[in-house]
């Protein structure tokens, strides 16, 4: 009698979960944003509870009928919790289901750090401290980008794909790697300057603008120059060529809500002002296309970030450096000793 | 089987992370800051500052918990809702609301010197002074609550003043107008304080803190200037029956060009496009410009100025040994006074060291004023006829677009007349020819090419 055949799949439950996570946490973020952009952050005054009630028994009338920010920071609370719930969820999977033992770990990691989110997003209003505001503006990127490498690594493809040596591997990786540090520093900068304090000197914002901006043209060279590895340095797959097209499609498009973002915020620069359009345009403080330009502007930093990361990992996972084997040179016959 | 479990230690490190970072988030209340320009110009020394600062403290509390004495004339519920921290309740009513609209450009204090402000082109309006451009009052006078509310609601188009028409209901807008006008007052007093300190106290006098001095002495005759705002208008006859023809156009358009009457051109340029005089200030870049200067000749002559302080000393000393008439008593006396003088004068010269580059630090960098492009059509201070008759009637104040000027020659009056008839006829012609500027200028953008007032012709490249 023969045993049957070793099965050594994994179920495939984590992985939907794990997408399941990055497409709710990429909503959440938005909302967040969307948040920051309306001031809502402190149209509920009390957490874990909305004005007394329970989170998930809030009237939803009040909630739906009531002012936008309660609206809106109310909605954000629950997708939170609604992550917060599928974190679990992801976790509880990868304990009940066949599993590499090191995805529990990376499951629980990944719901401490949304642990972590909530804690600080109801300090942030508990003790109303407007930087640490900005602290759950940057960590939710982080879990997010937490989410995609998740939702990658548990891929059934990842698992299958085999390895492949190759010429200027180790410089694709570190390219890649560096490409999506940049895109989240160019978050980290972009918070300071939504969430800048409104006592801070004319020179401290002056700074983190030249920062985001020179971060920004870094990132541009820099998704140029992966593009071009991948395209043109031979690592055309398909699991590259996708995500990295779209980073370049994405970053050109937020250079265009960045720029719009600029406008609707400030105005147009003085040098476009002797154009009719730019000196007859009249900011419209939080109108529509102020604020939803801006909160997109946001979110879309989150979702280069996101595949960026994902790139760079798809780059470490299928590519390795050719191992180099060394040859020691015979030693030239007859020669001095 | 080895249990493996988290370690306390992690908790402990996650706890007090968290705690650290809202130590790190809960920042500071912001505070009003001193008009050091103003300190400087007074030379009001750093004992005096904490005075007129606890002054001001107790006139007008702080930035998260205003106070306004009834002398002032300022709503304080009005100002309570535009006051502190950024929130809104379960009703939608949104309190702080200068934190949320205002503060990131004008500043806490309404300075101009809010976080963005470098970035914008005109620089934001530092409320301080008290100086305001667009209004139906006088030159000179504080604008009516109407047209803060104006400004307010509809913006200021091509600049970076946001129309709040959307974002904010009538009693928002409103409890933001007695803010602009409570930083404004409070800068007003802050002046007036520094000036009184400067001009009216003597050697050593300290500030008094008495009501008596304190409200009815300086903070009233502020609070004066805005609430009379509303008798100060500027006085606004019809327009003329011809307003709008092609004769009355024809009219302005002399009167526009003319050096010895309108004189627009010297600003506006001969083509109308902005292009006279490039290079002038409006009051807020001048004083910053001036101070500026001044501050960088005081910081660099410093050393110079405690060596010629050390020098003066041992001059008079030396003086004083040789004066053989003196007695050993007054000798001493008078070396003492001589010490004080020079101690005196060296902490001074200290206090400038410490204070200068920082309010070099809260000025920014002055840019000459654009004098208007008038064939653009856009008009900054309102695009009604009325609102172009108001920057024509008194000019635009803190810039150096001037009130106008007489329109009319004493021998365009008939000699016969008597001198009141004379005046009312002098009035009459004056109002007139200023509607007829205004007509003149509201055609601006539609004017054919060709030959311009001064004979320049203008390029359709530039009339966009």
């Amino acid at each position: 009698m023969t045993a049957p055949p070793l099965d050594h799949s994994c179920s495939p439950w984590p992985h939907r979960l794990a997408v399941l996570l990055c497409c709710a946490t990429f909503p959440l973020l938005w909302v967040g944003g969307l948040v920051t952009t309306y001031d809502a952050g402190m149209a509920v005054p009390d957490w874990p509870n909305t004005y007394g009630y329970n989170l998930f028994l809030y009237p939803l009338e009040t909630w739906v009928g009531g002012p936008f920010d309660l609206f809106v920071e109310h909605g954000h609370r629950l997708l939170g919790a609604a992550v917060g719930v599928l974190a679990i969820g992801f976790c509880v999977t990868t304990l009940a289901t066949r599993c590499p033992a090191w995805w529990r770990w990376a499951a629980a990691g990944a719901l401490l750090l949304v642990i972590v989110q909530g804690l600080m997003g109801g300090l942030r209003v508990l003790f109303d401290a407007r930087a640490l505001a900005q602290f759950h503006g940057c960590f939710g990127p982080l879990f997010f980008g937490a989410c995609v490498a998740l939702a990658a690594v548990t891929s059934t493809g990842w698992r299958s794909w085999p390895v492949q040596e190759a010429k200027g591997a180790g410089g694709l990786r570190r390219l890649a790697l560096f490409t999506a540090v940049l895109a989240y520093v160019q978050i980290v900068l972009g918070s300071e300057l939504r969430h800048v304090r409104t006592d801070a000197g004319p020179r401290w914002f002056q700074t983190f603008v030249l920062f985001h901006l020179l971060v920004a043209a870094a990132l541009v060279v820099h998704v140029a120059l992966l593009s071009a590895r991948v395209w043109r340095g031979g690592f055309r797959s398909s699991k590259l060529t996708r995500p990295v097209t779209l980073v370049a499609v994405l970053l050109f498009a937020q250079l265009c809500l960045g720029g719009a973002t600029w406008v609707t915020n400030y105005g147009w620069p003085d040098w476009f002002k002797d154009f009719f359009p730019a000196a007859s345009y009249v900011v419209q403080a939080k109108g529509w296309m102020q604020a939803n330009l801006t909160t997109a502007h946001m979110a879309l930093g989150s979702l280069i970030w996101g595949l960026a990361l994902l790139v760079a990992l798809r780059a470490g996972r299928l590519y390795q450096p050719r191992a180099t084997h060394s040859v020691q040179p015979t030693r030239a016959l007859g020669a001095a000793a | 089987m080895k249990q493996r479990c988290v370690k306390p230690r992690f908790w402990v490190v996650l706890v007090g992370t968290l705690g650290l970072a809202v130590g790190c988030g809960k920042a500071p209340s912001p505070r009003f800051d001193s008009n050091l320009m103003v300190m400087d110009k007074y030379d009001i020394s750093f004992e005096q500052q904490q005075d007129i600062a606890n002054a001001l403290a107790a006139l007008f509390g702080t930035p998260d918990d205003p106070y306004v004495p009834k002398e002032s004339g300022l709503d304080k519920d009005k100002i309570k809702l535009a006051a502190g921290p950024t929130k809104s309740d379960k009703a939608g009513v949104h309190t702080g609301l200068y934190r949320e609209h205002c503060a990131h450009c004008h500043g806490i204090s309404g300075n101009g010197m809010g976080p963005t402000a470098a970035f914008l082109k005109p620089y934001p309006r530092d409320y301080r002074e008290g100086w305001f451009k667009f209004k139906s009052t006088e030159r000179a006078e504080m604008p009516t609550n109407a047209d803060l509310e104006r400004i307010l609601r509809h913006g200021i188009p091509g600049t970076s003043m946001p129309a709040f028409e959307v974002a904010l209901v009538q009693p928002e807008i409103e409890a933001l107008v007695e803010y602009v006008k409570y930083l404004s007052l409070r800068g007003m007093v802050e002046i007036e304080l520094a000036r009184q300190t400067s001009e009216e106290l003597g050697e050593g006098e300290r500030l008094p803190t008495t009501a008596e001095f304190l409200v009815e002495g300086v903070l009233k005759p502020q609070a004066e200037k805005w609430s009379s705002a509303e008798t100060k208008l500027m006085p606004v006859a019809a327009p003329p029956a011809d307003f709008g023809s092609p004769a009355s156009i024809a009219a302005g358009k002399s009167l526009f060009y003319d050096v010895n009457k309108a004189n627009c051109l010297k600003c506006h340029g001969t083509t109308a496009l902005g292009d006279g005089v490039l290079n002038d200030y409006d009051q807020w870049n001048k004083d910053v410009a001036e101070f500026r200067t001044k501050a960088d000749a005081t910081l660099a002559s410093l050393t110079e100025q405690r060596g010629k302080a050390e020098e003066d000393f041992a001059t008079a000393v030396e003086a004083l040994g040789a004066d053989s008439a003196l007695s050993e008593e007054e000798r001493k006396q008078q070396r003492e006074t001589l010490e004080k003088d020079k101690a005196a004068t060296l902490k001074k010269l200290g206090e400038k060291e410490r204070m200068l580059p920082t309010a070099m630090a809260y000025t920014l960098v002055p840019r000459y004023i654009e004098p208007r492009n008038l064939r653009m059509g856009v008009y900054r201070g309102g695009r009604r006829p009325l609102d172009v008759y108001y920057r024509i009637h008194s000019g635009i104040n803190g810039t150096p677009m001037p009130a106008i000027a007489n329109l009319v020659a004493d021998s365009e009056l008939p000699a016969d007349l008597s001198e009141e008839e004379k005046a009312q006829r002098r009035q009459s012609l004056q109002t007139q020819r200023m509607w007829n500027i205004v007509d003149y200028v509201l055609s601006l953008p539609y004017e054919p090419g060709g030959e311009l007032g001064a004979d320049i012709s203008m390029l359709g490249r530039e009339r966009n």
